[in-house]
């Protein structure tokens, strides 16, 4: 039995007895046994993980009912809260923290009998694009362990990636779920803004921030959008969806369809071996049937500003709850006033976290809203306007995920600015709040490069069938660990 | 010149739950930290939801107070840090980029000066610190947060009030006003609170805060003038600044002097959508708003000839005016006005007292007929009234019970008159020339049947006996 | 032109100790300085983007008691209060 499957393949073994979810379970818990020390994709593993699915498979056996899921093992982020298990963002701040409620992505998930396998590795409060972040320590890319699986969500990338689950929830502010699916070489995907319940994810920019899967197929990743998407009672932005199935037509194809290349995104600055392959997918679609153009979308070039500006004010609200006085970590308060005690507590933040809340501040203190804050929302209008204007003439975007190849862990740490440009390809489809989908396109030195798909809002279903188009195209080698 | 600004904030006590979680909004009857969830404490990953009543009773506040309601309404962050703010920032709302807020631009007629309303919005309440024994000592808050979440209108006037007096006639016109709409009870402890500011001759402004009581606003305004004119008599500069009002001494006293202005970034709420207020709903909630108070009082002058005195009491009372409402019809209005403003308020003004109140509107309708059918005197009504509110039992059995029906046959009032004459022999004597001491045979007359004589046959039979027309 | 006392400024209103802030003056004043692009960026609207939710979409005004006890997950508890340090 192999754990390389796709979820797909996974539910016709569990239904056909080919396999059970306590083998499947075992398997995966002893897979995260052997390659953690190299990987680091977890920072919690569920210990009850193998009692569920001998329950599940109980229940299988008893013809009782038992959700889709057949007990198929989840990585979840830790900025997403699980009942019960440790929910850490990744920071010290949040090091003892157990949520006493579940998002309500995982009760979803869990009352379709998914099993969630364990927390997965982030940069400290989603903010980072290499997971070097993490108070807990990298998690590396299992297609070379001297290299990053790219971030925030490197350790949903990097778990399903390396074989230890069949698939995770990432979440994605500027790219956090495709950057880890590009650098990682799986299918991830960013929702359109508010198709995905928020409840549970601990906010860090709530105005751009979704909460993405990622799995080895387009296929797969459909299946959990069906399970997760739809109206929440416990969040104000969602949107419903009329309960579409995702997984319905994914095979339509592409042809007929119009397709822009965004010139911006495979202009000079990107890798060579990067534009080689976009070049190639790109004569793919064609023969696929779809008509690939160029398309301009200049005001991409302002969105890295534009979004560190917004984000950062975002995140030093968001994260001024951390204070240490309801939850946290261990440091006594006898002795302290209040503003002493809160700002040594808030000390112990990474420096990348604290340097953006510090730029959070600064654009939103008195006097400088019009300037940084307000002007930046003004310029992601225009990039959504632009965005519009283009869906006008074509149905699909597309681009590299990543402007470079993975490069080695360390190689970027001390340089903050150089490692928000590599978001460029990323972050409009944040900003505008449209759905964006990774898919493996090819390997370069042996490190993976990732393509990206962008629909206008609400648009899932075409995007999931270009994807699903171009993957089923695609012939990749196993990951070598 | 004075001038004072108001900054009320007042508790929509009458909603079920708290303005962004279904925790119960009137938290007053739970043990510490029971009303709460992850939402109204903040816990990570939790997110707000807003309560579509509390919306619309905030809506209706700003209608009452002739405030424009906007058709698209938002929220912004206030951040700032105190131990009973859980999340560090209050979900509020704010005008300075433009009028999102529930209700701007409204006003108020008090003693014929116009009082504007800056802005009326609608925010969360923050949690409660009590402290550990004597707060120099302790080093410790202790933090309740049943109170986080309950949601608040706040209501900024513009700094039109010219007297201390007049900043009383407007908050006990709010506080009917509240109480009258059904959206707050202004009666419960922390329901209703108020800050002030006050300037001078055009000088710098100061804010008094921490008055805990209707009653200590007018005193704390009055002290702050007072304060400023002697410094200003004396030459002496006013500082802008906040001081608190001390309520053991009876005086504002400067509050810590690190009180620069605090930058609270506010930036929006993107957590709540904007929310799209039709012109149709806001014309609803209009017409469906329970009767204005000014309104009932003009009805009940215009329609029953209630007398101006009565009628006001009786419309700024919104318990007895609904009990009004439910008993009276076209021929009784003006006698069951009067029984409930001049006797059964008398016997039932405190809210327990009213929440205990046994009597129906039946047993009104039931009193004023037999008053104005001459079964009952009005001195007997009183009686009886007092033990419907004791007792809550049927008029006809209290009238049996104690007594009270009228004394009316002729035989018996004529034995008791005799008997007064017989016994004030220099009063009848007077009584021939003076009619006032007609009356007061009369008055002997009601006291010897406790009041159950039928005053104009008393009348009758005395003035036959003394031979006087 | 971020200095020191800049950051330290910045550092006490989100109350945060920081205790190196020579550390942050170059990059926090690096990334400043990227954001100063925008400011010369004329945009042809001053529309900006939000969702929008009408009336009766919202919350029913409804009590529903949270089911668990949640002031026992909490740190620092006392009688069932939370303990914070006393601001003066």
């Amino acid at each position: 039995m192999s754990l390389g499957i796709s979820i797909t393949q996974y539910l016709q073994q569990v239904r056909n007895g080919s396999t059970s979810a306590e083998e499947y379970v075992t398997k995966t818990l002893e897979r995260i046994e052997k390659v953690e020390k190299k990987v680091h994709a977890f920072i919690s593993v569920n210990e009850n993980a193998l009692t569920q699915a001998k329950q599940i498979d109980k229940k299988l056996k008893a013809k009782e009912k038992v959700g889709s899921c057949l007990g198929m093992p989840v990585s979840i982020k830790d900025n997403i809260c699980t009942k019960g298990m440790k929910t850490t963002c990744a920071s010290k701040m949040l090091e003892d923290f157990v949520a006493p409620y579940d998002a309500t992505v995982v009760s979803r998930l869990k009352s379709h009998d998914a099993i969630i396998i364990g927390k997965a590795n982030l940069d400290e409060f989603a903010m980072g694009s290499t997971t070097e972040f993490s108070y807990f320590g990298s998690t590396r890319n299992p297609w070379n362990t001297d290299y990053v699986p790219g971030g925030s969500s490197g350790g949903s990338g990097a778990s399903v990636s390396a074989l230890e689950c069949l698939a995770s929830l990432g979440s994605d502010t500027g790219g956090s779920v495709r950057s880890p699916a590009s650098f990682c070489s799986v299918v991830g995907l960013k929702p359109t803004y508010g198709m995905v319940s928020r409840y549970g994810l601990v906010s860090f920019a709530n105005s751009i921030e979704q909460i993405g899967p990622l799995a080895r197929t387009v296929e797969d990743v459909a299946f959990i959008l069906n399970i997760i998407s739809g109206h929440d009672l416990h969040d104000n932005t969602t949107l419903g969806n009329g309960k579409l199935d995702y997984t319905k037509d994914l095979d339509a194809g592409i042809s007929g369809k119009k397709i822009g290349i965004i010139s911006e995104m495979i202009g000079d600055g990107i890798d060579r071996d990067v534009a080689a392959a976009t070049n190639r997918a790109v004569s793919k679609l064609q023969r696929l049937g779809a008509e690939c153009i160029p398309i301009s979308i200049d005001s991409s070039v302002h969105s890295v500003a534009a979004y560190y500006t917004i984000a950062s004010a975002e995140a030093s609200s968001n994260l001024a709850r951390y204070d240490n006085v309801r939850y946290g970590y261990n440091f006594d308060l006898e002795g302290y006033e209040f503003n002493a005690y809160i700002s040594k507590a808030r000390g112990s933040f990474g420096s990348e976290v604290t340097r953006r809340m510090l730029l959070g501040a600064f654009v939103l203190s008195a006097g400088y809203y019009g300037k940084y804050y307000l002007k930046a929302q003004k310029v992601r209008s225009m990039i959504k306007s632009q965005l519009d204007e283009a869906f006008k003439k074509v149905d699909l975007l597309i681009a590299p995920t990543m402007p470079i190849l993975p490069f080695k862990i360390g190689e970027k740490i001390d340089d903050p600015l150089t490692l928000y440009l590599l978001d460029i390809n990323t972050i409009i489809a944040n900003l505008a709040g449209i759905p964006a989908i990774s898919v493996p396109c090819e390997l370069a030195h042996g490190l993976p490069i990732g393509i990206q798909f962008f629909a206008n809002s609400m648009q899932e279903k075409m995007l999931l069938q270009a994807a699903y188009a171009l993957h089923k195209t695609t012939n990749l080698p196993e990951v070598p660990l | 010149m004075t001038k004072i600004g108001l900054e009320i904030h007042c508790q929509l006590t009458k909603l079920e739950s708290k303005l962004f979680c279904s925790c119960k909004a009137d938290y007053r009857s739970f043990e510490s930290n029971v009303n709460i969830c992850p939402v109204c404490i903040g816990l990570p990953g939790s997110l707000p939801v807003l309560n579509q009543k509390a919306v619309e009773k905030a809506a209706m506040i700003a209608i009452a107070l002739s405030c424009k309601v906007p058709q698209k309404i938002g929220f912004f962050r206030k951040n700032y840090f105190y131990p009973d703010l859980p999340k560090s920032f209050q979900i509020t709302q704010y005008n300075a980029y433009g009028p999102t807020s529930i209700g701007y631009d409204g006003k108020v007629l008090i003693e014929d000066k116009e009082i504007k309303i800056r802005r009326i919005q609608l925010e969360e309440d923050p949690g409660r610190l009590v402290y550990e024994g004597s707060s120099e000592k302790t080093q410790v808050t202790l933090v309740d947060y049943n109170r986080a979440g309950t949601p608040l209108v706040e209501i900024v006037t513009e700094p039109d009030f010219e007297t201390p007096k007049q900043v009383r006639l407007f908050l006990n016109l709010l506080a009917d006003l509240v109480e009258n709409l059904g959206v707050s009870d202004p009666s419960l402890e922390g329901a209703l609170r108020v800050d002030g500011n006050v300037s001078i001759n055009k000088g710098n402004k100061v804010e008094i805060k921490n008055v805990g009581s209707f009653r200590d606003i007018e005193k704390a305004l009055h002290f702050e003038i007072t304060r400023q004119q002697s410094l200003a008599e004396r030459n002496i500069p006013i500082p802008s600044e906040t001081r608190h009002w001390d309520e053991a001494r009876k005086i504002t006293v400067s509050a810590r002097s690190k009180e620069e202005e605090q930058d609270y970034r506010y930036f929006p709420e993107a957590d709540i959508p904007t929310i799209l207020i039709d012109k149709t709903v806001i014309e609803r909630l209009g017409k469906n708003m329970p009767e204005s108070i000014i309104s009932k009082k003009e009805r009940y002058i215009k329609k029953y000839g209630i007398p101006l005195q009565v009628a006001e009491v009786l419309s700024s009372d919104k318990f007895y005016s609904d009990l009004f409402e439910q008993s009276h019809n076209e021929k009784n209005a003006k006698e069951i006005a009067n029984l409930i403003t001049t006797d059964l308020k008398g016997f039932a003004d405190t809210k327990e007292q009213r929440e205990q109140l046994k009597l129906t509107p039946k047993h009104l309708l039931d009193l004023a007929d037999a008053i104005m059918n001459n079964r009952l005197t009005r001195n007997s009504g009183k009686i009886a009234l007092q033990e419907i509110v004791k007792t809550g039992k049927p008029l006809s059995e209290i009238i049996s019970s104690l007594d009270l029906g009228h004394v009316d046959d002729e035989f018996s009032l004529v034995k008791v008159v005799n008997d007064v004459f017989v016994e004030e022999e220099k009063a009848v004597a007077e009584a021939k020339n003076n009619p006032d001491t007609i009356n007061y045979l009369v008055g002997k007359v009601m006291k010897k049947t406790k009041g159950k004589a039928n005053p104009t046959l008393t009348l009758d039979l005395i003035k036959k006996k003394l031979d006087v027309t | 032109m971020v200095k020191r006392q800049e950051i330290e400024r910045l550092g006490d209103l989100i109350k945060i100790e920081i205790k190196n802030p020579e550390k942050y003056v170059k990059q926090v004043e690096q990334i400043i300085n990227y954001f100063e692009s925008l400011d010369k960026l004329e945009v042809s609207s001053d529309k900006i983007l939000t969702q929008e939710l009408t009336l009766e979409k919202l919350r029913e005004d409804k009590y529903i008691p949270y089911d668990e006890k949640l002031v026992e997950k909490l740190k620092h508890t006392k009688e069932n209060f939370v303990k914070a340090p006393k601001m003066i």
